[in-house]
């Protein structure tokens, strides 16, 4: 029997987050992880969708998936990266192809995650990503 | 245009040479055309006459340079050209080279012809493009013979190499293709398994940190059980793309010197819990001052995962695995043990077990069988390192799995 864990709720500072999935199951998974633990989240199953949001709705992470229809994650993080330079941006894909990982670093993002991951990672990255702007800033 | 030499006459030139009877016929059936190409016409003539004692079928045309032969080649079929070497004035390899492009073929043979015979004219025509050399003075029916049949059969063969050459080059880009197909088939499965492992993991997930509502200890469990499925899952999906990197030759290693000690009780932690859950005694025997080594270390624990899961996977509940670690000084090497007391494995399917995709029954245990890829890779991993991986097992008894790897 395992050892009961505790709660993921304790939450140091609320983000915005924005995430960029065409899986609808891995969309509502994660946007209900971020939210359970107090980030305000704003969910798109499409980069150009994600783009018209961002105008309304700055985000300090964006959590964007590589492989999409319309425009793809490296299409997206680029447009972010010139409209919004101080949004963080964390790539997620389930490719272990050459040329995507080759693309990725040449990309300027600020980290990458392996799809299947632990989501209690991204929670990690998301708010070492906040405290490294605290530093920054 | 291409000339035959038949088997049958070919045979004759090796063995009975006195009596060597001339081609009479090309590929198209029609009788020889040779082309002499002189600007002194005595030579043509008595050439011409020498040709036709060796054979009275063998057409033969004439002319004085080598821009009229472009012309006479470029209409009609020609099989074999003698060329003045005076002709061409020592610079032979233009000339070989036009006759040739008016033939729309650059095995066209072509003998070049000497007043005065030297090695050296001899190296040099022959460097420059020409099928043989004869020196005038000593034209006989005999050498002409052989100058003519040898260039031709010589052509013959140039042309087949060519044909085999690019048949092979087309085979090779026909594998190439392939295996950009199957990087790209395995990519895709890898791609479309692991998405949905992810959603599925990470809901098991949410139920098990009781984000969408508290759950029992049971449920926990279950869930715990669900993930570390998950896990299993992504790790297979991870051996069918690297099996795929194998077979492209694209499994590259990132070697940097590595604590052997740490990444062996990294991974035997990361393996035991599972090992308990399947009621096995895990014992790790490790030397403390193993040598540093340079390794690739996410996959040299691949390779031990892979073992381990094998041994949980194959030892009734209540048996032990025994994971030692030990350097082995007269070798040089490291070598790394995974010993069991499960199953065994018959010696007919000991010796197969590292092949791909080859799959043994042990006791039946037909739901416990892998892909007939893990030990494949492990060896795979293990050989890249210049290692060595091997097997020494009894059926009923257990296996030992055995690693090394260079110090």
């Amino acid at each position: 029997m395992g050892a009961r864990v505790p709660r993921f709720r304790e939450l140091v500072d609320t983000k915005r987050v924005l995430l960029v999935d065409d899986d609808p199951l891995i969309l509502r998974a994660l946007r209900t992880r971020l939210s359970y633990v107090g980030h305000d989240v704003q969910a798109f199953s499409d980069g150009a969708s994600a783009l018209c949001g961002l105008e309304a709705w700055p985000a300090d992470v964006a959590v964007l998936d590589i492989n999409m229809r319309g425009l793809d994650g490296f299409q997206v993080s680029k447009a972010i990266r010139e409209r919004y330079p101080d949004c963080r941006i964390v790539m997620q894909t389930a490719s272990k192809s050459d040329e995507i990982w080759g693309k990725l670093s040449h990309q300027d993002v600020d980290a990458v995650l392996e799809k299947p991951f632990d989501s209690k990672v991204l929670l990690a990255l998301i708010e070492n990503l906040a405290e490294s702007d605290k530093v920054d800033g | 245009m291409a000339s035959s030499m038949k088997a049958e006459a070919s045979s004759k030139v090796d063995t009975e040479v006195d009596t060597f009877v001339p081609p009479l016929a090309n590929l198209d059936g029609e009788p020889l055309t040779v082309l002499i190409v002189d600007d002194d016409e005595a030579d043509r003539e008595q050439f011409s006459d020498v040709i036709r004692k060796i054979h009275s079928d063998i057409r033969v045309i004439v002319c004085g340079s080598t821009e009229v032969a472009k012309l006479m080649i470029q209409q009609q079929l020609v099989d074999c050209v003698l060329l003045d070497f005076h002709l061409v004035g020592g610079v032979a390899r233009g000339h070989i080279r036009a006759l040739k492009n008016a033939a729309q073929d650059s095995h066209l043979p072509v003998v070049i012809m000497s007043s005065y015979g030297s090695e050296a004219k001899a190296t040099n025509a022959m460097r420059n493009g020409a099928a043989d050399y004869l020196a005038k003075n000593k034209v006989t029916p005999g050498a002409l013979r052989r100058a003519i049949h040898n260039s031709i059969s010589k052509a013959d063969l140039s042309r087949t190499l060519d044909t085999e050459r690019q048949n092979l080059q087309l085979a090779i880009e026909d594998l190439r293709r392939k295996n950009r197909e199957v990087q790209s088939f395995y990519h895709t499965v890898s791609h479309e398994l692991k998405t949905p492992i992810t959603a599925i993991r990470e809901f098991c997930s949410l139920v098990h940190d009781e984000v969408l509502g508290e759950v029992t200890e049971g449920q926990l469990d279950a869930m715990q059980t669900s993930l570390g499925c998950c896990d299993r899952l992504t790790l297979l999906v991870n051996d069918l793309f690297d099996a795929a990197r194998v077979e492209t030759g694209k499994l590259e290693l990132v070697a940097q010197p590595t604590d052997m000690v740490e990444l062996i009780t990294n991974e035997i932690s990361v393996q035991r819990p599972w090992a308990r859950e399947h009621q096995l005694t895990l014992e790790l025997h490790i030397e403390s001052d193993l040598p540093i080594c340079m390794v690739d270390g996410m996959r040299i624990r691949q390779v031990l995962a892979n073992l381990m899961r094998n041994a949980v996977k194959f030892t009734e509940a209540g048996g032990r695995i025994d994971v030692s670690a030990s350097y082995q000084k007269a070798d040089g090497c490291l070598e790394v043990r995974v010993e069991d007391n499960g199953y065994g494995i018959s010696s007919e399917h000991a010796e197969f077990i590292f092949d791909r995709l080859y799959q043994c029954d042990p006791q039946g245990q037909n739901s416990q069988n892998g892909m007939g890829i893990g030990l494949y890779l492990c060896s795979q991993i293990v050989h890249q390192h210049k290692g060595t991986i091997s097997v020494d097992a009894v059926l009923g008894e257990g296996s030992v799995f055995t690693f090394t790897l260079p110090v």
